[in-house]
Order: structure tokens, then C-alpha cells, then sequence
């Protein structure tokens, strides 16, 4: 008990030096969340042209005003799915800095996962949180205790997919060295197989069937609806069910991908 | 004497690249190769004993560093270090070494290094009391009492290699493995260094292994290997690097611009107008030749010098060039 006690604490000062070393860049925060907002925004005046050119007042069972919440939670729950781990990978192995990491006595992914943490925690702090206030606001959903816990098991199951499919992203670096691109094409295609452009269910049944056997939804488009209650309690549960598989899948790829990629490191020097 | 560190035909090699061409689609073209960074290096070293690893860039030390320290494996042959194998064992060896490596960031870049010392207290476990009695005696021993408070981005690279060192040994490892360790630290900090590293080898009987490339850096070691192209050339004390060479003298001789010594008794280093500079056997300086021509007229003056440690590596680094062995 005492010795699992003493590792919570490592994690805990792993998290706290790095959320304090972040802490460094206040102004760029505060920025982001100013970005969030008018990226939310962008979204709402398409979604409203659409709504008023083509005159209809529900697509698919989102009303206009289900919308304006619908993107104000898919912009708060970007700092949910943020994917700081590939970053801090990337930028392990071009500065040479992974080797220094490797003579602690800590495994290597824990630290580098633990840094990706403390970025997105505030992410969450100064970009979520004030963009799920406004949702909150400006929606008229009462959240019930059930409804609560069952958008933070979903966050919960995106935050750690997300990572899960950083961290592989991440081993690419080993190789690449340089994976921004890749990082660009993964974050696009989540936004976009997510629900972050268009929620879902507007999209053709075939499309939607397919999507939902994919680790995608549960990072924006389910806890968006659910929060919304535009959709079901089974359609919820598959979608939890079916990304918990993923994870397990996704962790035994991290797993032998890091036993593979860890002879492979050869950091700066020599 | 306990052996603390062991290599045993210990072989490491890259696949690397260069480019195939210049101009402009020169990138698209790589040209790859193995290269052999180390090439089957065996040595011991002993509880308590400061050994410099000594080497041109790219001689193989620093790839013979993250072996030690389990950051790479070897290809072929074994290494030990406290008793485990420091590739198969890394978490258990980590407890008890200390790896300072070059300016690579080891602190938190935006925080004062005191939040990086104490992060490292938590990671090692050390008792608050023992932090604070180590933290002050480093701080004093280290000038670090204007500096360990400040961001680590505003540092000079000096300040922050000893920062470096201070989070690297607060938990009082058994083995300190030194990276360039000096590289933009002045002479004072150098000295303090030093110091640092005897105390601790004293009082704790802490073995250091460090790599440099500084000549000046291995005047604190007890002992030298020498690494070229991958390969150990040379393992012994300093003075039997310096024996090696010691029956070597260099005579600069001052003479009148018109006279015209005779210089055949020795290699001429330099000429010019009234000087010359000679490497003569020391015996040599014993011989009616030499002795007639330091008498002769003409020569106003000479000086005789033994070569310093730099000189015998510069001639060392030539031989093994030209040889590729040290004799």
C-alpha cells in the first residue's frame, strides 16, 4: 500500500513540474481559448447559413439552437481530445532529450505521457471548461447526474484512445524524426470521422455504420449527443463498448510497437 | 578492489546516411552505410576510481556512454554495471547511477533548477533532510547561490552544466557517468567541479566516468581509455600516456640571422629567420653534436620544454591516423 502510495506521488509530482514548466506560457493559453471560441464561431455561421438558406428547422433532429450548443461542445471536448503525446515524443527524439529521460528509473511512455497530461489538462482548464459554461448557457438541457457520468466515461474512454493512437504516432518519430504531418492528417481525420465538421447521423446510414465500428465517435460526436439527448441510451452503450475494444487493441499495438521501436532509438551523440 | 563496471567485447553499430550527390534533389538521394561506433571494447573499472574517456568527435565514447547506462544495447558482447545489465536492467540500474549528458536537456527549461532538484528528490526518493544538507553543500561548493533560483532558460551553458550535475547526484549514486561535463563551464566552475567529484569519492567512494574530448578535463582522472574510430587504443594512467612519449624534447634555439646551424640531429618543428624549434631525443641533449652546437657561435640562446599533455594527444591523435595504432 505504502509503496503504491510512494508511485501515485511520482506521477503526481511528474504531473506538477509539468503543468508548472506549461505554466510558463500563460499568454498562449488564454490565446487558445480565444481561438477555440472563434473556431466554434466559424462552425455556427456555416451551420447558420445552411439552416437559413435552405429554410428548415430541424436536420436530423438538430434544431439551429441545437447546433450553436453542438459545436460549443465539440470545441470544449477538443481540449479533451487534444493529443499533446506524439508532440512531446516528436520533440524527445529531435533534441536528443529521450536519452536523458531513459537514465531515470521511470519507463519512458510514463513520462512522456505524463508531460502530454499536464499540457492537456490545461487545455481542459482554459479551453473546455469555458466552452462548456457557454453550452451550458445558452442550451436548455437539464444535466442529470447519469447524464453526467455517462459524458465522463465517455471522455474518459476518448482521452485515453486518443493517447493510445498518439503514442503510436509518437513511435513513428523513432523513424521519421520529424511527424507533423502525420500529427496534422491524424488530428483532420479525427475532427472530421468525429463529428467535429458535420454531427454524424447527418451523414448517409452506410457511412454511419461503418463510422461507428471506429474508435471516431466517441471522441466528439457521442458525448456531444448525449449531452444534447439527440441520441440513444443503445446507440451510447454500442459506441462505449465498441471504443473500450479499441483501447484494447490500441494497447496491445503500443505495447509491441514500443518493444520494436525502443532498439531502435538512437538519440543525438556518439 | 570491487569491480563496479565491466565491458566485455562490447560492439555498437548505426545505419546512417549521407547524401548521394549535391544539388537539388540531393535529399531525395541518401547514399546509406553502417558505421561501426564501437568495434569489440573491453575494460574494467573499479569502486572509487575517476576515469576519463577520452576521444576524438565520433571516436565512439558517448554511444559507449548510453550502453553503460542502458539508453543502447550492444550488438554483440555484454556489459555490466553494479551488477546488472544495463540494457535488460535499466529501470534497477537507474537507482544507482547518475548520467550527466553534455548541455541535453535533463532540467525544466521554463522553471527555476531548483524545481527540477526538487522533482528529483520525489523521482529518487531522497529524505527531505538529506536533500537540504546535499542541496547546501552543492550550492556552496558550486557557486549555485545566484543561480539556482532562476529560470533555466536565462543560464549561461555553464550554469546550467553544474546545474546538471547538482540533479544528477542529489541522490548520491554509486556510479556518475559525465558527458562532456565541461563543455562551456569556466575555469572556476571547472575547478569546482573537480573538487565536487573528488569529495564525493572520497566520502562515498563514487566512481566517475567521464567523456571529453578536453585535454585539461583528465588531469582529475586516475586513469585514461582512449577511444579511436570505435576501437580502444589506449588504457592506462595519464603518466604512462605521458611516458609514452615522454623521451621526446622540444629545443627552440635563438641564433643570429646570419649564422647557419646545423640542424640534422633532430625533426625541425620550425624555421625561420633567427629561430628554429626541434623534437629531439632526450638522450640526444646528452650528445657532443648537440652540446657543440648550443656552444657554437651564433647561437644566442635556447630553451629545452617537454611536451605537454595536449602536444602528446595531438601526436597520438596523428599516429593513429597514419597507423592506426598509438606505437
Amino acid at each position: 500500500m505504502k509503496n503504491g502510495l510512494a508511485g501515485t506521488n511520482i506521477y503526481l509530482a511528474m504531473l506538477a513540474i509539468g503543468i508548472k514548466d506549461q505554466l510558463a506560457y500563460k499568454l498562449d493559453y488564454l490565446l487558445s481559448v480565444i481561438f477555440r471560441f472563434i473556431n466554434a464561431l466559424f462552425m455556427i455561421l456555416i451551420w447558420t447559413a445552411i439552416y437559413l438558406g435552405t429554410g428548415v428547422s430541424s436536420i436530423r433532429g438538430f434544431t439551429l439552437p441545437d447546433i450553436y450548443v453542438y459545436f460549443f461542445i465539440i470545441y470544449a471536448l477538443m481540449g479533451t481530445t487534444n493529443m499533446e503525446l506524439p508532440d512531446v515524443i516528436q520533440e524527445d527524439i529531435q533534441e536528443g532529450s529521450i536519452a536523458a529521460a531513459y537514465t531515470r528509473p521511470l519507463r519512458y511512455p510514463v513520462q512522456a505521457f505524463m508531460r502530454g497530461a499536464a499540457d492537456d489538462l490545461l487545455v481542459i482548464i482554459f479551453g473546455t471548461v469555458p466552452l462548456f459554461a457557454v453550452a451550458v448557457l445558452i442550451s436548455h438541457v437539464s444535466l442529470t447526474l447519469g447524464t453526467v457520468l455517462l459524458l465522463l466515461t465517455e471522455i474518459l474512454i476518448s482521452y485515453l484512445l486518443v493517447n493510445l493512437i498518439g503514442f503510436l504516432i509518437g513511435m513513428a518519430a523513432v523513424k521519421l524524426i520529424n511527424i507533423y504531418g502525420i500529427i496534422t492528417i491524424t488530428w483532420s481525420t479525427l475532427l472530421l470521422l468525429g463529428g467535429g465538421v458535420v454531427p454524424l447521423n447527418m451523414l448517409p446510414p452506410v457511412v454511419q455504420q461503418i463510422l461507428f465500428f471506429s474508435p471516431f465517435p466517441i471522441m466528439l460526436y457521442i458525448p456531444a449527443a448525449t449531452f444534447l439527448g439527440t441520441v440513444g441510451y443503445g446507440v451510447i452503450m454500442t459506441s462505449i463498448f465498441t471504443s473500450i475494444a479499441w483501447i484494447a487493441v490500441l494497447a496491445v499495438a503500443a505495447y509491441v510497437a514500443w518493444g520494436k521501436v525502443r532498439r531502435q532509438i538512437t538519440s543525438a551523440g556518439g | 578492489m570491487e569491480r563496479v563496471v565491466e565491458a566485455v567485447n562490447v560492439s555498437k553499430s548505426f545505419k546512417t546516411y549521407e547524401r548521394a550527390s549535391s544539388g537539388f534533389l540531393a535529399s531525395l538521394r541518401r547514399h546509406y552505410y553502417i558505421k561501426r561506433a564501437l568495434k569489440s571494447v573491453s575494460f574494467s573499472i573499479d569502486r572509487g576510481q575517476i576515469v576519463a574517456l577520452l576521444g576524438r568527435n565520433g571516436s565512439g565514447k558517448s554511444t559507449l556512454i548510453k550502453i553503460l547506462t542502458g539508453i543502447l544495447y550492444p550488438d554483440s558482447g555484454t556489459a555490466n554495471v553494479l551488477g546488472f545489465d544495463p540494457w535488460k536492467e535499466r529501470m534497477k540500474l537507474a537507482w544507482n547511477i547518475g548520467v550527466v549528458l553534455g548541455a541535453h536537456g535533463q532540467m525544466y527549461w521554463n522553471l527555476p533548477a531548483y524545481d527540477t532538484f526538487e522533482y528529483m528528490r520525489k523521482i529518487y526518493k531522497v529524505p527531505e533532510t538529506d536533500f537540504k544538507k546535499r542541496l547546501a553543500h552543492f550550492i556552496e561548493i558550486l557557486d549555485l547561490k545566484d543561480v539556482y533560483k532562476k529560470p533555466v532558460r536565462t543560464m549561461s551553458l555553464g550554469e546550467m552544466m553544474k546545474c546538471n550535475f547538482v540533479a544528477s547526484t542529489l541522490h548520491m549514486p554509486q556510479v556518475v557517468f559525465l558527458d562532456e561535463p565541461t563543455i562551456g563551464v569556466d575555469i572556476m566552475s571547472k575547478a569546482a567541479l573537480k573538487k565536487t567529484m573528488l569529495e564525493m569519492r572520497e566520502d562515498y567512494k563514487t566512481t566517475f566516468i567521464l567523456t571529453t574530448h578536453i585535454v585539461e578535463d583528465i588531469s582529475i582522472a586516475d586513469r585514461v581509455i582512449m577511444l579511436h574510430k570505435g576501437r580502444l587504443v589506449f588504457d592506462g594512467t595519464k603518466e604512462k600516456l605521458e611516458h609514452m612519449f615522454g623521451n621526446k624534447r622540444v629545443v627552440e634555439i635563438r641564433f643570429a640571422p646570419s649564422a647557419k646551424p646545423s640542424l640534422d640531429f633532430g625533426k625541425v618543428l620550425y624555421i625561420g629567420t633567427g629561430i628554429a624549434r626541434i623534437e629531439v631525443n632526450a638522450r640526444e641533449l646528452k650528445s657532443r653534436r648537440f652540446t657543440g652546437l648550443l656552444n657554437s657561435k651564433g647561437v644566442i640562446d635556447y630553451s629545452v620544454s617537454e611536451p605537454g599533455l595536449s602536444e602528446l594527444l595531438t601526436k597520438m591523435y596523428e599516429r593513429l591516423e597514419k597507423n592506426g595504432a598509438v606505437r
